[in-house]
């Protein structure tokens, strides 16, 4: 069936709106060559000529008006305009290189110069274990350190007891009351092991293995193994503090073979001074100790003569990210995950709402008038209103989103929340009166009528919708961006109208295409999901 | 006589005041178990609204419809609905069209179980090869076949098929009736089916009820269909019984309805005394006026009257 799936290919082709190339393929197939030609010169040649004859008309009539910045530029300006913002990426990324070898540069040379501060390094800055995380886990493995201790002294002797009352004895002389419950548990195992004990004293003396010996019941064995058991805890407690001790060790040591930096392998000095995870693992300390000594110095004590020296040492090791300007890939960037973003936050209205005014009709009735109002109001209405309310409610030392990026998307939301829920309202409301009947006769619930019938029903309608609102939200962004300075294309336009050079028209139009482009792309992105969840 | 569904006395009006319109006028019917009940009528004589009663879709404006003594009040599964335009659920394929009845219908069912009972159904209409098909790939034939495989897996104790055939060509028409037919005879459920089509009436069904024409239409005396079964069609056209039934049905149908008088007006006309030329004879230019005759007819016109 290679035939079957060609045809399904080319179904496919059309579905993403890629039906223009559908007639190159069954040309190479030699399907009625006339009809495919035809279809190549109206899919395909006749977009391109009118194209070209734009692209003529647009250099011939550019060059005749003259504005304040030069003659309006023709395609070539725009094309070479587009190019420079190639290059300026590139350039970019020179420049972030560069930074980050001059940064290289200061760090060895910090180094060189101050290392030999490190020799007074004050051995109690238990450095790289200051996180709480880290200190948690210490304090946990401290504890349970100690109460290993406690249940191996414990072990040790009832082990060692030579009877029954002397082992009770002994944990119930037990002074702390956690210590009285362990030494109860201990008593309550170890005991019958005990009697075990004695009672094959001979046979274990004859046999190591004791685990295997004959004669031993459920219990004896069970409290084998939970002494078993606490040995291992007592060893993985035991493992985990010398662990601590080592990283302890580890670190004061590291410290101290930097001060001896000067001498250290080409390769780790280098690491050391061009990898900012490597730069903060020094940074950490040397700042404890830098705070410490202005600490002394301030309750009076003595002052440290090399203070300059460390603070030098300190600033080199400091993180620093290379921050340029943002580039026109990074802007579009932006662009795209704003719109997205207010996008999502009208479709999560705008679904739900939709629904509701398609099932009942007295919601519609009464959301109709302020969707009627509403939905005319333009983005330049929006965005004061907006950016007041946003600066006022969000407020926040760290926040998660710039300010300017959310004016624009709750912009972009609001204006393209109304297509979606009209046309959602829509879709519910005129469900096909068969359907329901199916769904009357089949007793389906509420719920289950929903999801089964009324939705499905209304995919092709919310979908037009969803396309409308993204198409909508497009449009609004670019004029949001522009006012709400939020780091995008809208916003490049205007820096590019601020400034006023000879490229500005040139820039200003490139803008327009990669506009005109990105927003074509996203159309025919939702007309071909539009296509998968239709079912005519 | 056991009834499966009884109309008491069943009216309904639509609308209010001048606005009313009267559809269904003391309707009166009896269906036994097992039996298969034709009701034919003109388009538009109210079949569609009277299947609706019995289906719980409409309430009676007047008069009771019960199953089985309990008056019907909403939809049931129990009562499969077969629509003219198969009310199949477009973006479902013909397998889950059927499961999701099927489902709803039997939910305390295995999944094994509900498997077997949807794929028997399935083959029951002969559709296996198109498990996989939406309702839009299939025609208008096959898709009808959906609509009935899914009213019989709801294992319904009466089947109610609203001009099931009526929008499909006379070929396919002739042997869905004969599916149809098939299928009653392996399951003998109750059926009521509506028609506007007389042979096709008495080619399924037991018993056949003429419906007047609306408004205000109501059942005539139902016909008992006695003939043979298997019933074939080429042969049934040249059966004499099969014709004096349908002589029945159609003479019941097409006799005013009873409410109506006639009169009669005799009344003589004269038509113009002018005949047409004669294109065939040879031209002169005399022949207009010389070979005209005189034409004297008498017409007569009929006036009905409503009292």
């Amino acid at each position: 069936m290679k035939d079957e799936a060609f045809y399904r290919w080319i179904i496919f082709l059309k579905k993403i709106r890629f039906g223009w190339l559908a007639p190159f393929f069954l040309l190479l197939k030699g399907e009625s060559p006339r009809d495919q030609l035809k279809a190549i010169f109206h899919g395909v040649a006749l977009p391109l000529i009118s194209v070209l004859v734009f692209f003529w008309l647009w250099d011939l009539t550019s060059r005749q008006i003259v504005t304040k910045f030069g003659t309006v530029p023709g395609p070539k300006q725009v094309w070479s305009a587009w190019k420079g913002l190639g290059n300026e990426k590139r350039l970019e990324n020179i420049k972030e290189k560069e930074h980050a070898h001059r940064v290289r540069q200061k760090r060895l040379k910090s180094m060189d110069r101050y290392a030999s501060v490190l020799e007074d390094f004050p051995g109690e800055i238990e450095s790289g274990l200051t996180s709480p995380a880290v200190e948690a886990a210490m304090n946990q493995a401290t504890e349970l350190f100690e109460r290993a201790n406690e249940l191996m002294q414990i072990y040790n002797r009832v082990s060692v007891a030579a009877s029954l009352d002397e082992a009770k004895s002994t944990a119930e002389g037990l002074q702390f009351a956690e210590s009285k419950e362990l030494a109860g548990n201990i008593i309550a195992k170890v005991v019958p092991m005990e009697i075990a004990y004695r009672n094959h004293e001979e046979a274990y003396r004859a046999d190591p293995k004791w685990n295997t010996l004959p004669g031993d019941t459920d219990a004896e064995s069970n409290a084998k193994m939970d002494l078993n058991r606490s040995e291992s805890r007592i060893l993985a407690a035991e493992k985990v503090a010398l662990l601590i001790e080592r990283q302890k060790m580890t670190t004061q040591s590291t410290l101290k073979a930097f001060s001896l930096i000067s001498s250290l392998p080409k390769g780790m000095r280098d690491h050391l001074a061009s990898s900012d995870r490597a730069a903060a693992t020094m940074y950490v300390p040397l700042k404890q100790w830098y705070e410490k000594v202005l600490a002394e110095e301030a309750t009076g004590g003595a002052k440290y003569k090399n203070k300059v020296k460390l603070k030098m040492l300190l600033k080199a090791f400091e993180n620093k990210v290379y921050t340029g300007k943002d580039t026109y890939v990074s802007q579009i960037y932006t662009s795209l995950t704003t719109v997205f973003f207010g996008f999502i936050i009208a479709s999560v209205i705008a679904i739900p709402l939709g629904l509701l005014c398609g099932l009942n009709e007295g919601i519609n009735n009464a959301m109709n008038p302020i969707i009627q109002i509403f939905k005319p109001v333009s983005p330049l209405a929006w965005l004061p209103i907006v950016m007041i309310v946003v600066g006022a409610v969000y407020v926040s030392d760290d926040p998660m989103f710039e300010i300017s990026f959310l004016n624009s998307a709750i912009t972009v939301a609001l204006c393209s929340l109304w297509p979606t829920l009209v046309n959602t309202a829509l879709g519910v409301s005129t469900t096909n009166k068969d359907y329901l009947n199916v769904a009357l006769v089949l007793k389906l619930g509420w719920f289950k009528k929903i999801t089964k019938i009324i939705i499905p029903a209304a995919m092709p309608l919310i979908f037009t919708g969803l396309r409308l609102s993204l198409g909508v939200g497009w449009m609004v962004l670019i004029a949001a961006e522009m006012l709400a300075q939020n780091p995008g294309l809208g916003k490049f336009v205007w820096d590019m109208f601020q400034n006023g050079s000879s490229e500005t028209l040139s820039m200003i139009m490139v803008a327009v295409f990669t506009i005109g482009i990105i927003g074509f792309m996203l159309d025919t992105i939702m007309l071909s999901l539009q296509e998968f969840v239709s079912f005519e | 006589m056991d009834s499966l569904i009884t109309l008491k006395n069943v009216s309904k009006h639509y609308g209010q005041g001048h606005q009313r319109t009267d559809v269904l006028q003391e309707i009166n019917l009896d269906i036994r178990e097992g039996e298969f009940v034709a009701i034919v009528g003109y388009s538009g004589a109210g079949k569609t609204t009277l299947i609706s009663l019995i289906a719980g879709l409409l309430k009676p404006s007047s008069g009771q419809v019960l199953q089985k003594g309990d008056p019907i009040t909403e939809p049931d599964p129990s009562r499969a609905l077969v629509f003219q335009n198969y009310s199949l659920l477009p973006w479902l394929n013909v397998w889950d069209n059927i499961s999701l009845a099927v489902n709803q219908v039997f939910p305390a069912w295995t999944n094994q179980k509900r498997k077997e009972h949807i794929q028997r159904y399935i083959e029951m209409v002969n559709l296996a090869p198109a498990i996989q098909k939406r309702p839009s790939e299939l025609s208008g034939g096959m898709r009808q076949r959906v609509a009935l495989a899914r009213a019989l897996a709801m294992d319904p104790s009466v089947l109610l098929l609203d001009e099931p055939l009526g929008a499909l060509d006379a070929l396919t028409r002739a042997n869905l009736q004969e599916e149809i037919a098939r299928i009653w005879s392996e399951n003998k459920k109750t059926v009521i089916l509506i028609t506007n089509d007389v042979d096709e009436g008495i080619l399924l069904a037991d018993r056949v009820i003429p419906l007047t024409r609306g408004p205000g239409a109501t059942l005539g005396p139902s016909i008992q269909v006695n003939l043979a079964r298997p019933r074939n069609r080429k042969t049934l056209n040249h059966d004499e019984a099969f014709k004096l039934l349908r002589q029945r049905v159609i003479d019941f149908l097409m006799k005013k309805s009873h409410s109506k008088h006639t009169a009669t007006i005799r009344k003589t006309f004269v038509l113009p005394n002018i005949l047409p030329d004669d294109l065939d004879a040879p031209r002169t230019f005399q022949s207009g006026k010389s070979n005209s005759v005189r034409r004297e007819e008498l017409k007569h016109e009929r006036l009905e009257v409503e009292i």
